[in-house]
């Protein structure tokens, strides 16, 4: 299964803008705390598994199972699930967490972000990586889920980061469902034959959208 | 309010642009080299932090801001303090607030800015911490006799946990005469009724102004 680690995902944080001056010399500060104290531990793995089935509104793969009709294409064959997770590690958090206790809330919040925008990186990085793997196979990439979307039940996140491998990158999830570490996320893309790009977006349906850095506008979902 | 010297307009100025370097070095030299009122240095920090909070309203300040202005806040408070005289006013905390994020969730930093927030605008937080069980909050209201409790949760299973939170509160008989709070991720209406709280916020600057609209002090 591909896996990749010590990802330099700290590089493209620079280019984020921060809309204010003490917003941007906060995010150099924490940028810095970064490098200097290596937070970070980047890395991503994923597994391109093919249905086990002919696909319906159950997507059978991999022994198993996922309700998900949204990844059903309007045109082409679904043919395979891309799962994918990815990880910053525990660095970030618990220097969070530490920064906290030293009543340096400014510079926690800054840190968690910078966090924030490092897995969006890591994601991104990962899913370039699938899509060309998908294109050397002939094959195309479409529509993304994560357990817990509209769409995915948060449910099957263990299978997903059983398909993707996880453990390899060190994520483990507690009986709450919850990651660990924090700065965690696991994802499910179509795979197949000449598949369209989807008319949805898995930003449409969150109710943060008008307020996230990271989103491109999308009209609400109707 | 006095007219402001112009090194007392500059302390105001620079602490409202968040120009936390150059503010913190005039607070010290108002207070230890030329003796200032410290009562006064601390009425002007609250005149800057009415100008952050007036930025906010606009839109021009976010979050962080708050988070920077409060820090600023504390550290030059933290210097004034000790040299205030003993008839001198102390801080009378606004009111009681109990914070934890509930059982089944692990996530705190929302939960920990909200705290920090509500603490440097005056109300006395008890941080009970992460993944509380029900049995937790409840002997926490029962020691600390908080006017305002509030529940921080993140992820989706986060809203049974408030829920069930809340009505074992309900049950215990330790609703009345508080009003429950619940906030984090994706926090709405219909979240708040679903887990039958008074109210939600969607960030710590409306943890605060309802802490205070309910415990009945201007915002």
């Amino acid at each position: 299964m591909p896996c990749a680690r010590d990802l330099d995902v700290l590089k493209a944080a620079d280019g984020l803008p921060e809309g204010s001056a003490s917003r941007s010399r906060l995010r150099r500060e924490v940028l810095e705390l970064a490098r200097d104290e290596r937070l970070v531990e980047a890395a991503y793995s994923y597994r391109i598994v093919a249905l086990d089935a002919p696909p319906g509104e159950w997507l059978h793969a991999g022994g198993e199972a996922f309700h998900a009709p949204w990844l059903l294409p309007e045109s082409g064959r679904l043919t395979a699930l891309a799962c994918a997770s990815c990880t910053i590690g525990a660095g970030i958090e618990r220097r969070v967490a530490s920064l906290v206790s030293a009543r340096r809330a400014s510079r926690a919040l800054a840190l968690d972000q910078l966090g924030n925008d490092l897995l969006f990186e890591v994601s991104r990085i990962a899913q370039d990586r699938m899509l060309a793997d998908v294109r050397r196979r002939g094959l195309m990439m479409a529509g993304e889920l994560r357990p817990g979307d509209p769409g995915l039940a948060l449910d099957v996140q263990p299978a997903v980061l059983r398909l993707g491998d996880a453990a390899a990158i060190g994520i483990e999830l507690n009986a709450g469902l919850l990651m660990r570490p924090h700065k965690s996320t696991s994802m499910v893309l179509g795979v197949g034959i000449d598949l369209p790009a989807v008319s949805w977006s898995r930003c449409q349906h969150c109710r943060s959208r008008a307020r996230c850095r990271h989103g491109v506008a999308v009209a609400p979902a109707a | 309010m006095n007219a402001m010297t112009d090194q007392e307009t500059l302390l105001v100025e620079w602490l409202a642009d968040m120009n936390e370097d150059d503010a913190l070095e005039l607070a010290k030299k108002m207070l230890f080299d030329e003796k200032a009122d410290p009562l006064r240095v601390l009425e002007l920090c609250r005149m800057a932090m009415d100008e952050v909070g007036r930025r906010f309203e606009l839109g021009e300040y976010f979050l962080p801001e708050l988070v920077l202005a409060g820090e600023m806040l504390e550290t030059i408070g933290a210097l004034a303090k000790p040299l205030i005289s003993e008839d001198g006013e102390g801080a009378q905390k606004l009111g009681r607030v109990l914070l934890g994020t509930v059982h089944g969730d692990l996530h705190d930093i929302g939960k920990n800015i909200v705290g920090f927030m509500l603490d440097i605008n005056g109300f006395e937080v008890k941080d009970i911490g992460i993944d509380v069980p029900v049995a937790e909050f409840l002997a926490a209201i029962r020691e600390f006799d908080p006017q305002v409790v509030a529940l921080s949760g993140f992820l989706t299973l986060a809203f049974d946990s408030m829920k069930e939170t809340i009505e074992a509160i309900e049950r215990a008989g330790l609703r009345e005469g508080r009003k429950i709070m619940i906030g984090g991720g994706q926090i709405d209406n219909t979240v708040c009724a679903y887990t039958r709280a008074d109210a939600f916020g969607v960030n710590a600057v409306d943890a605060v102004t309802l802490s205070k609209s309910w415990i009945g002090v201007a915002a």
